[in-house]
């Protein structure tokens, strides 16, 4: 039986509640609570550890101290200001979350996006996994003792948030990708920072491989560490770098296209190993990746509307607002109330930086979410952590963690 | 068909309805919404604003949903592009020349031409031409404001007006592009419905005035409620802002109200959030003054009282729940032992236990929907516009629609007269007489138009006289007839009360009581004969309300200990040693009995200020600090308690008198949404709501977002029946305790002579010194007990000199502010002057005016500034006896105080008066001596 | 030996040592936003001096964290705020509860509600960041709490 079913059954014997109030360890074990406030697990994780000398035995993640309810809070807002919150769930994916959503909600309300828009959302959330994975990239520096990483992750990282901040007028949580399209169309200028960050990344990311790819100590901290079967990580369910790392050829961006995946050419990187270093290979090679389908897109990009102007469903441009009596009605109604989505239910289903994101909407035919729920990649890959660090010593723990790439704002929302 | 009903198909669906219903209702009952704008289920159809044209196979034109009854075999679509076309097209004319204004708009959020032009309009406009303009915001009466560029000429408002209230205030003026919506020049808009026509406008151009720019509807919750006021029970929305009640709309139901309200109840919502409520408990200190305690301290000080006390007195008022109503009961008759408890003040002389000799149920026997079905209706009672205005409404409905026919018994003119077939003018007090005359078909007139089915339909009228006598002749009609009885009492809890056993002979659910306690008028006597040890009043106010001044008066002047639970630092408040404060119905969990005894459920809307309470919370304390623990924590506690012991209430379901209702699911087509593959469809009628105030502060959860359009709200009302409770099994005939059947044949009730008028005296008081024949001008000058009078005149603490009155009683809180009208009343101290030349004596018959000087009504700011002075009604040829004409001053006296008064002329009996009973500045029951009271007019 | 591999590694560091500082040393150094930028909001003013804003609370309605609270009133001839009837008595934003996602100001009929990229907002207490109505229209002086030698322009030169 493996690793994974184990857990999978206590936890099914008395829910992870109960599980963790009879917790005895067996003798001859020392118990360890690694967090909640432990710099690195990457936020508010807390893990139960339960150590044979160095050795972890057993390794029990448990989760909930970041839980603000944002699902429940989707259903007090219009299906519009929805997207102010679900993209606060995981934080450093903040678009890919406004994107499943919106992509859900276009579902059922089965409108079409415009071509413009749809580059745009890709061209958004391609940029932002880069920025994601700059975040990690300097994190599993970190934890590794590279300091420079998280320095020069984040030094790039900033100019994406620029960018970010330039197109969208806020740097993170932008509410950016809405129903229907885009909040605002690209402004002025948008080629040419663009272009720059596109010219510039690739050769920063040749100075990270300098630095990190062949460094011994590096490699030794991180080569068949956390190694994981391909089965688990199938029965676990978990999803993006993490399967890929351990030969599992599945990316949504390439087998189900969606948004303008369909019009770009790019590569799924694929890793055997399934250890730390795997995911480290895969992680570097998908932004190499994402600078090519950006490049794409802002060559490909179409003009027209950003949005679908449906009147029904986006307010009308302000200068009506001074003379149509239509317009200031439909605006009035549209801003406050919001239009009302046709009942039903609908699952959509993004390739986020962490694996599938995934959003179930549903609605009673009112006017806000009767249900929201988001299938965070986080969520699912924490409980492949398990299986990842029983048996490596405690220390390898921490290139475990910054390799599975929780974000705890994505696992508890 | 043969049973009266038709198929036919909508949308494809095949549905079944009744024949000659309209197209638009069936359609809608089915959950396809026609959007309309003239269309209102509650008036006649009238197609003119063409907006609800639909496809119907077979016509070469589109139909005017409204305007087609169902028919066999049809076949409809609503949303074929043709009808979708032309739905659209018509709201683009409807704009053209609607203002820009939904952003300064009070109804913008709420607004059918939104809701619609959202769901069925164009999306831009191709106009560009400026549009048309009228001065805005014309403020037309003090409740009402007009818009006249946001009108769509819908004509509902004009038919309101005509159909529905009788008073035509409003009208389309002008032709053609120029027509406009505007009031009489010479006649105000003044109607006691005028806020009706501002829920039913579809657009904002008719607002009301206490509410403009106060909310916004996505800033508001709400909670279904009753009404507090009147004993019709109108089912309302109450709607609050920041735990303030802003907003009350009548809830439709087709049982109690229809689709109306008056503005009593719309507008008179400010004295929840009155700065006055009073928020904690007062101890009166030894230096006579109240003082702010807790409910512990409070509670021990009554409590060590009662436990001592072996005299008690409760009287309880008729704004009260029915849950208020059995504490109070239970607390008199079971912890307390006593059956001294009433809650009659106003209606003080009405003998409604007498009612049960008809049916076994003291109170109506017939439901407002009998009054639509009868063809006779016989009133008998107080002027039902005045008193209980959608009474009125339901009345004139039956009359003017229904065909019943309307016998009117009264003694001055009521506005029921206009639409009577018959009109019997009568004496002061022989309304029997001429209801005998009815039932014994003396009148042949009248009589040959007494059919079957027919409702009595009888209210005490004239504050505080007896109309035992009246009763039992309404009661003999009824049973001759074989009719059904309609009492009104007159407050929103006063049947309640009357079920719950706050009777001094009833026991609840209408059983008589083994012992007959003293009534409202006893309890009073032997307080101010010092025959009482302690004075329970809950929610009542015997300084205001209970017609004999004097009486009043010295029963508080005799020092009784008094304890008070209420609102607002009244009058009477003044005189008690402790008061707790209560929570108003706004503000609480509980049912109201309407006249007609349906349930209707009241939920909680806003927190009680500090910590004022639920009164049979504080009864059920009381009793428990007496060591009597009735082990209520809730409302449900005190239901399930009803039901245990309350025969007639113990089927009450109060799911059924609950104000929520099941969404219907309704399906909504349009281009913009077409029929969506999974299940079910939009349930969002003309759109939808705000989810804000459903979700976070409505107590009730609707399954649709709330507020809603009122025009859905139309509909799901009609789901919400309330309930009414099942009556007693019939008592054995010839063996009813309570009032024995009167004799075929003779006059009913047991002094004949007592019809007589004009008469002074009480036949059942115990108070001698009332009961004399002593002449009038006697009495005048031989006060019987002068300074109390002079006492209570005064209410204030300054006059420590009167020994009799209870010196200082008078710490009133600070807040109670305002001087009490009997400041402005004239001392009988100085000898009222005896009457020469042109004086005479007269019945004196009073009742309430719509807007009084009600505690609630009062702190109403909206409402405060409607109520008319005080004036005296007099029969044209009395006054030319007097000399006095039409608006003349003239001099009432009466119980040793006068006043004096504007006079008006009426069409009212000769040798009676009417005074309405209180007014602004003046109070009639300062001059109300005994039962039947007389007064002197004369020239000042 | 990994000696040539760590070696590389230090060159990269060393390299990017001797490049231009890519760090602001705010508060004597601020980068101005741009221009999309979503801060502070103000309340616009019409040429004449009357009030945009008119008071209709659609901010309120569209905000989805509710931090706008707008009670409305009646112009007088002799008060008058705003052209029309209404106008906004009470003007509250509450920027303990801003998302800062712009709504507002896409809800905003008459254009009176406006974001600047002023970004310094901190307070010490709940007080201070309930912004009412005289510190959003616009003829008060938008506050800050440092004044700075130098700006940066919105985009880093990090490129050269």
């Amino acid at each position: 039986m493996s690793r994974a079913q184990t857990v999978v059954e206590e936890i099914e014997a008395g829910g992870q509640g109960a599980y963790v109030e009879s917790y005895q360890p067996e003798e001859g074990r020392m118990t360890i609570n690694m967090g909640p406030v432990h710099p690195s697990t990457h936020g508010v994780l807390r893990l139960l550890l339960e150590l044979e000398g160095e050795t972890v035995a057993r390794c029990e993640p448990i989760i909930g101290y970041l839980h603000t309810g944002m699902e429940k809070e989707c259903e007090d807002q219009n299906w519009r200001q929805a997207v102010t919150i679900v993209t606060r769930m995981d934080y450093l994916a903040q678009m890919f979350n406004e994107q499943v959503y919106s992509m859900a909600v276009e579902t059922l309300l089965d409108i079409d996006v415009p071509p413009r828009g749809k580059y745009i959302r890709t061209l958004m959330v391609e940029m932002n996994r880069l920025n994601s994975h700059l975040v990690w990239f300097g994190t599993q520096g970190l934890d590794m003792g590279a300091m420079s990483a998280i320095f020069y992750g984040f030094r790039e990282r900033e100019l994406i948030l620029d960018f970010f901040e330039m197109v969208t007028g806020l740097r993170m949580n932008n509410g950016y990708l809405i129903p229907g399209g885009v909040w605002e169309d690209l402004p002025e200028g948008w080629e040419d920072v663009l272009g720059r960050i596109l010219d510039m990344l690739p050769g920063r990311l040749d100075e990270y491989e300098d630095l990190l790819s062949q460094n011994p100590v590096f490699l030794e901290r991180t080569l068949g560490v956390g190694v994981i079967s391909a089965d688990e990580i199938k029965q676990l369910g978990a999803t993006g770098p993490i399967a890929r790392a351990a030969g599992i050829d599945w990316d949504l961006r390439r087998d189900m296209p969606y948004e303008a995946y369909g019009d770009v050419t790019f590569d799924v990187p694929l890793e055997q190993a399934s250890d730390v270093y795997a995911r480290y290979k895969v992680r570097m090679a998908e932004m190499r990746e994402s600078v090519k389908i950006v490049r794409q897109l802002v060559d490909k990009m179409p003009d027209g509307d950003y949005k679908n102007m449906d009147p029904k469903l986006m307010p009308p441009p302000r200068a009506e607002l001074n003379r149509s009596m239509e317009a200031v009605i439909h605006h009035f109604k549209l801003v406050t109330q919001g239009y009302s989505v046709p009942a039903g239910e609908e699952y959509a289903a993004v390739e986020s930086p962490r694996g599938e994101l995934g959003c179930y909407v549903m609605s009673d035919g009112g006017t806000s979410p009767y249900r929201c729920h988001v299938r965070d990649p986080s969520f699912v890959n924490l409980q492949s952590l398990a299986p990842m660090a029983v048996g490596g010593m405690l220390a390898d723990l921490i290139a475990v963690i910054a390799s599975v790439d929780p974000i705890m704002g994505g696992v508890d929302r | 068909m043969s049973d009266g009903k038709v198929t036919l198909t909508i949308n494809g669906h095949d549905v079944e309805a009744e024949e000659n219903r309209l197209l638009i209702d069936v359609a809608e009952e089915l959950g396809v919404y026609v959007p309309r704008f003239c269309y209102h289920p509650g008036m006649k159809s009238v197609a003119v604003c063409r907006m609800c044209l639909v496809k119907v196979e077979g016509s070469r034109k589109l139909l005017p949903a409204c305007a087609t009854p169902v028919t066999d075999g049809m076949v409809v679509d609503t949303v074929d592009e043709e009808a979708v076309d032309a739905q659209e097209g018509m709201l683009e004319f409807l704009l053209i020349n609607h203002p820009l204004d939904c952003p300064i708009c009070d109804r913008a959020g709420e607004c059918p031409l939104q809701d619609q032009t959202y769901k069925h309009g164009p999306g831009s406009s191709r106009y560009i031409e400026p549009k048309r303009t009228y001065e805005k915001a014309l403020e037309i009466s003090d409740l009402v404001v007009l818009d006249r560029e946001r009108c769509v000429l819908c004509w509902r408002c004009v038919r309101f007006s005509e159909e529905i209230a009788g008073d035509a205030f409003i009208q389309l003026i002008d032709r053609g592009a120029g027509t406009q919506v505007l009031t009489f020049k010479d006649d105000p808009f003044d109607s006691y419905f005028s806020g009706n026509t501002i829920q039913i406008c579809p657009v904002g151009a008719l607002l009301s005035k206490p509410y403009r720019f106060v909310s916004r509807p996505w800033d508001l919750t709400s909670a279904p409620s009753v009404c507090s006021y009147c004993a019709v029970g109108c089912p309302l929305t109450n709607e609050a802002r920041a735990e303030k009640v802003v907003r009350c709309q009548a809830l439709p139901n087709e049982n109690v109200n229809d689709f109306w309200v008056c503005d009593k109840g719309r507008f008179g919502y400010h004295y929840v959030s009155s700065e006055e409520r009073l928020a904690s408990p007062l101890v009166r200190t030894d230096a006579d003054e109240f003082e702010a305690t807790s409910w512990g301290r409070a509670l021990d000080v009554v409590t060590g009282r009662l436990r001592t006390a072996r005299r008690i007195g409760i009287i309880a008022g008729a704004h009260l729940t029915t849950e208020d109503a059995y504490a109070v009961s239970k607390l008199a008759k079971k912890t307390l032992r006593t059956s001294d408890v009433d809650s009659r003040l106003q209606d003080a002389g009405a003998p409604y236990e007498r009612a049960a000799a008809l049916s076994g149920v003291a109170g109506s026997t017939a439901t407002l929907n009998d009054l639509e079905s009868a063809r006779t209706i016989v009133w008998v009672g107080p002027d039902p516009k005045e008193v209980l205005p959608v009474l009125y409404l339901r009345l004139r409905k039956s009359v003017l629609e229904e065909g019943a026919k309307l016998i009117v018994v009264s003694p001055r003119r009521i506005s029921l007269d206009a639409i009577a077939t018959h009109v019997i003018r009568c004496d002061v007090g022989g309304e029997a007489e001429a209801v005998d005359g009815l039932t014994w078909g003396f009148d042949t007139a009248v009589a040959g138009d007494v059919g079957d089915p027919l409702v009595v339909c009888w209210g005490p009228s004239s504050p505080g006289r007896d109309e035992g006598p009246i009763v039992d002749a309404v009661v003999a009609l009824a049973r001759n007839k074989n009719a059904k009885l309609l009492v009104c009492p007159p407050h929103a809890g006063s049947q309640g009360m009357i079920d719950m056993g706050v009777h001094p002979s009833l026991d609840p659910g209408y059983t008589p009581s083994d012992s007959r306690g003293k009534d409202t008028r006893g309890i009073l006597q032997a307080a101010a004969a010092g025959e009482l040890d302690i004075l329970l009043l809950i929610g009542a106010d015997p300084v205001a309300d209970f017609p004999d001044g004097g009486l009043v008066a010295r029963a508080f002047g005799s020092g009784v200990f008094t304890v008070a639970v209420e609102l607002f630092p009244t009058e009477s408040v003044a005189h008690a040693d402790v008061v707790f404060p209560s929570a108003a119905y706004a503000e609480r969990e509980g049912t109201f009995t309407n006249l007609e005894r349906r349930i209707q459920k009241l939920e909680p809307l806003t927190a009680p200020p500090g910590s004022a309470s639920e009164p049979w919370r504080i009864c059920s304390r009381i009793a428990h600090g007496l060591g009597d623990d009735w082990g209520w924590a809730g409302f449900n506690d005190v239901w399930t308690e009803i039901r245990a012991t309350v025969p007639t209430h113990a089927h009450v379901d109060l799911t059924w008198a609950g104000q929520e209702s099941r969404p219907l699911s309704l399906h909504y087509e349009s281009p913009f949404q077409p029929d969506p593959t999974h299940g079910r469809s939009v349930s969002a009628g003309p759109g939808a709501g705000y989810p804000k105030g459903h979700r976070s502060g409505a107590p009730f959860h609707t399954g649709q977002n709330w507020p809603l359009s009122w025009e859905l709200r139309g509909f799901e009302a009609r789901q919400r029946p309330g309930i009414i409770p099942s009556r007693p099994p019939e008592p054995p005939a010839g063996d009813d305790p309570v009032s024995p059947a009167p004799a075929p044949g003779a006059p009913a009730g047991d002094d004949a002579a007592l019809r007589l008028i004009p008469r002074t005296d009480t036949p059942a008081g115990g108070d001698a010194s009332l009961r004399s024949g002593t002449p009038l001008s006697s009495a005048f000058a031989s006060e019987a007990s002068p300074s109390s009078a002079k006492g209570w005149s005064r209410t204030g603490g300054e006059d420590g000199d009167s020994p009799e009155v209870k010196a200082g009683k008078s710490g009133v809180p600070e807040r109670s502010g305002e001087s009490s009208p009997a400041a402005t009343w004239h001392s009988v101290e100085d000898e009222f002057p005896s009457f020469s030349e042109g004086r005479r004596s007269f019945v004196l018959y009073t009742g309430r005016l719509l807007y009084d000087e009600g505690a609630m009504v009062s702190k109403t700011v909206a409402l405060k500034s409607l109520a008319r002075r005080p004036f005296v009604e007099l029969n044209e040829e009395d006054a030319k006896e007097l000399g006095l004409s039409e608006g003349d001053e003239a001099l009432v006296g009466g119980n040793g105080v006068r006043a004096t008064l504007e006079v008006r002329l009426g069409d009212i009996a000769r040798g009676a008066v009417f005074i309405p009973y209180d007014q602004p500045g003046w109070r009639a029951n300062s001059i109300i001596r005994g039962v039947n009271p007389v007064v002197e007019v004369r020239h000042p | 030996m990994a000696l040539p591999e760590i070696l590389n590694g230090m060159k990269t560091v060393v390299k990017n040592v001797f490049k231009k500082k890519d760090t602001v040393s705010y508060p004597e150094v601020r980068r101005q936003p741009f221009p999309r930028y979503k801060g502070r909001h103000i309340l616009d003013r019409h040429p004449d001096g009357l009030e945009k804003c008119i008071g209709c609370e659609l901010c309120a309605g569209a905000c989805p964290a509710d931090a706008i609270q707008v009670v409305a009133a009646e112009n007088t001839p002799e008060a008058r705020f705003s052209p029309g009837e209404r106008y906004a008595q009470i003007y509250q934003i509450n920027y303990l509860r801003c998302i800062f996602c712009g709504l507002c100001v896409e809800a905003c009929p008459t254009e009176a509600l406006l974001m600047t990229t002023e970004y310094e907002l901190s307070g010490s207490s709940r007080e201070q960041l309930i912004y009412t109505k005289d510190q959003l229209i616009i003829d008060t002086p938008i506050v800050r709490h440092w004044t700075t030698k130098k700006e940066l322009p919105p985009e880093r030169q990090v490129f050269s």
